[in-house]
């Protein structure tokens, strides 16, 4: 068994709200982004983090990469908890944690070359590194992800790209500093289909050949479950789910992550949906509920679930939930057969 | 009679480099009570169709060519002028506008003005278009508001006091206003969330066993039309490339780009295999490849799809493929599946 490259513990992030001038009195309220997040990262795994917006998946993975300062909890990368590192300890630990967003128009530069954009890492952490050096490096990534040959696109702009180069772009940009993790944040959400699909095995590529795990954000479960070796679903700042892709897709034991499932549209027109009645909007993340954040909303809900002390239940291997009843529920689905995996994209990691 | 029968439909624009092709030479019919979901990538001109028909066109389009025939009337000839571009404000549109087809925007988010009262809008639609008093309409918008489920008390609100769900719901409401025939909605639940869209989709089937109105969904994602269109249209290019029913579209697939955009599509069923990738961008429909716009990208193309136009080929009643393979193509496939 295999140390995890990252063992997130407790993590919880609280955004102050303003208060008015003549609110002094009133308590601090905060906007509860995510609390509690626990989880780890093995080597060669693609952790998928799936919720609908606002469900504070993003700001785990900005938390993650230290672009926000976690309010409380843990972060072990490499052995360090870098939770509470400051700026210039950090910068050890960023080249080894890169970031790929989601809007590919507006995370290059415009005035940069594909090659000036992918090189700034390498500028700004391998200082003593030769010209020459940097250059093939650069070059080498870009074939990596795809843009082949280099020399044809190291001299264009952003604005001479498509949105899938410039995704690619950003991808060997990530890639340059050779990083331990990567946080894809949405990263095929502005893609074409056509052009998606490519993205994405690009990304699983990668990831056998370097071996490289990532974290995978994105509010597409059909993505999530293509990309991902696990799953962990997001609720108002919670994880309420997690475990083995296929696991969690077909013996889902929360009920949000039910009605989540249910609600996915299915590229099949005779395919009939298993109806889940979820009530009402996502509550606003400022007061919530005591207890399940999703008992208003659950169909299932009983007097026990205001009860704080909710902590994640181990249903089976790997498969925890956060859910009072999960036990109860999932000795009635554990019997379903869970598809074959095709071995084309099959998980290679090393761990349990 | 058929509802809507577009008929061999040309819209360009002009731009500094030239003509854009956006719809290029397109036909489509549909029947009351019927739903067309028309799917393709972005630039694709699924949305610059759904903007001819209701003749909502920026005013550098030029409609070259064709006819959108409803209820028996052609409307490009009412409101064409001599130099091809249409007539936004020509009195016989505006009666049929909204009042007989009526548009759910893309967008939700954006589609209201920030600064008026939903209910004023959505008033203001009704009365611009028909010829009614406020109460009359007041009684129209709380009708709408229960039907589509949003309190009452929410009508006097501003579109930041709404919460995406909430707007796209009154979009529908706005679309239903004056009960047209037809309804054309752009990507209606591309910006939510996926339990929303469930609603919101459920929510159009609801309107469609209803008051057996015929839709026109326009959207990228396949899986979203494979849910609720009866008929299924996929765009290309400005081509319509093929053409039939959802199952005829989805199990005996006849045109490689079709085969490829459902070959690209995740799905959370089944086993999970290996994407396939098409090769290449969407071309320019400036300069669009010569013979099949598809060729360049194509797996099997054949060196008579870069020098001729395909046809459109009947495979099978009511499914047609503008393909030159297409018989071929569409029997290989059902042997692979064998």
């Amino acid at each position: 068994m295999s140390e995890p490259v990252l063992k997130v513990k407790g993590l919880t992030k609280l955004f102050p709200l303003n208060k008015g001038l003549l609110e002094w009195n009133k308590p601090d309220t905060f906007v509860h982004a995510a609390e509690d997040v626990n989880f780890e990262i093995y080597a060669g795994e693609v952790l998928g983090f799936v919720g609908e917006s606002g469900c504070g998946k993003t700001t785990v993975g900005r938390l993650i990469t230290r672009l926000e300062t976690p309010t409380r909890g843990s972060i072990e990368f490499m052995g360090v908890d870098i939770a509470t590192l400051k700026k210039r300890e950090l910068t050890r630990f960023r080249r080894k944690m890169q970031m790929i967003f989601q809007d590919p128009y507006e995370s290059l530069n415009p005035r940069f070359t594909v090659a000036q954009a992918v090189a700034d890492p390498l500028v700004v952490h391998e200082r003593d590194q030769s010209d020459e050096e940097r250059t093939a490096r650069v070059a080498k990534v870009i074939e990596d992800a795809g843009l082949r040959p280099a020399e044809e696109f190291m001299d264009r702009y952003p604005h001479e790209l498509s949105g899938g180069q410039r995704q690619r772009v950003a991808i060997a940009r990530a890639l340059v500093v050779d990083p331990k993790f990567i946080v894809a944040d949405e990263p095929v959400s502005m893609l074409d289909v056509s052009i998606r699909a490519g993205v994405m095995n690009l990304m699983l590529d990668l990831r056998r050949k370097y071996g490289i795990p990532y974290l995978f954000i994105t509010h597409d479960v059909a993505v999530a479950r293509y990309m991902s070796d696990r799953i962990a679903v997001m609720y108002l700042g919670n994880i309420v789910e997690i475990a083995e892709t296929d696991e969690l897709i077909f013996r889902p034991a929360h009920p949000y992550t039910r009605a989540l499932l249910s609600a996915v549209a299915v590229p099949d027109p005779d395919y009939s949906h298993e109806e889940v009645p979820i009530m009402g909007d996502i509550p606003s993340p400022i007061n919530l509920p005591k207890g399940c954040r999703f008992r208003q909303r659950c169909p299932f809900a009983k007097e026990q679930c205001s009860n704080p002390d909710l902590k994640l239940k181990e249903v089976s291997k790997g498969h925890f939930v956060l859910c009072w009843f999960a036990e109860e529920y999932y000795d009635n689905i554990k019997g379903t057969p869970l598809p074959a995996i095709d071995p084309g994209i099959a998980l290679e990691r090393q761990n349990p | 009679m058929p509802l809507l029968e577009v008929k061999n439909l040309v819209t360009h624009f002009k731009i500094r480099a030239g003509w854009v092709r956006a719809v290029d030479d397109v036909s489509l019919v549909l029947n009351e009570g019927e739903t067309l979901g028309l799917v393709g990538e972005s630039g694709c001109g699924k949305t610059t169709l759904g903007y001819t028909i209701t003749q909502l066109l920026p005013n550098n389009a030029y409609v070259i060519g064709g006819e959108v025939n409803f209820n028996g009337r052609d409307l490009i000839a009412i409101s064409r002028k001599k130099s091809g571009r249409l007539d936004d404000y020509h009195p016989e549109i505006t009666k049929i506008r909204w009042a007989e087809i009526s548009m759910i925007f893309q967008g939700a988010m954006n589609a209201f003005n920030p600064v008026y009262k939903i209910g004023d809008q959505i008033i203001e639609a009704i009365r611009v278009h028909s010829d009614v008093d406020y109460d009359t309409a007041m009684k129209r918008v709380e009708e709408l508001f229960k039907f589509i489920g949003i309190p009452l008390d929410r009508i006097d609100n501003y579109p930041h006091e709404y919460s995406g769900g909430m707007k796209q719901r009154a979009m529908i409401a706005m679309a239903l206003a004056l009960n047209p025939k037809l309804i054309i909605a752009d990507e209606p639940t591309t910006a939510l969330d996926v339990i929303m869209q469930r609603k919101i989709l459920k929510e159009i089937m609801k309107l469609q066993d209803d008051f057996k109105m015929s839709m026109i969904i326009i959207s990228h994602d396949v899986s979203v039309v494979a849910e609720i269109a009866d008929q299924i249209a996929v765009m290309y290019a400005g081509k319509m490339v093929e053409k039939g029913t959802a199952n005829q579209i989805f199990k005996e697939t006849s045109h490689p780009y079709t085969a490829a955009l459902l070959g690209a599509f995740p799905s959370i069923t089944g086993p999970k295999k290996r994407l396939a990738t098409i090769p290449g961008n969407p071309p320019s429909l400036v300069n669009p490849p010569k013979g099949c716009r598809f060729h360049p990208r194509c797996s099997v193309a054949k060196p008579l799809c870069a020098e001729q136009e395909p046809p459109m080929v009947e495979v099978s009643p009511g499914h047609t493929s503008l393909c030159h393979y297409a018989n071929e193509f569409s029997a290989k496939r059902k042997g692979a599946k064998k």
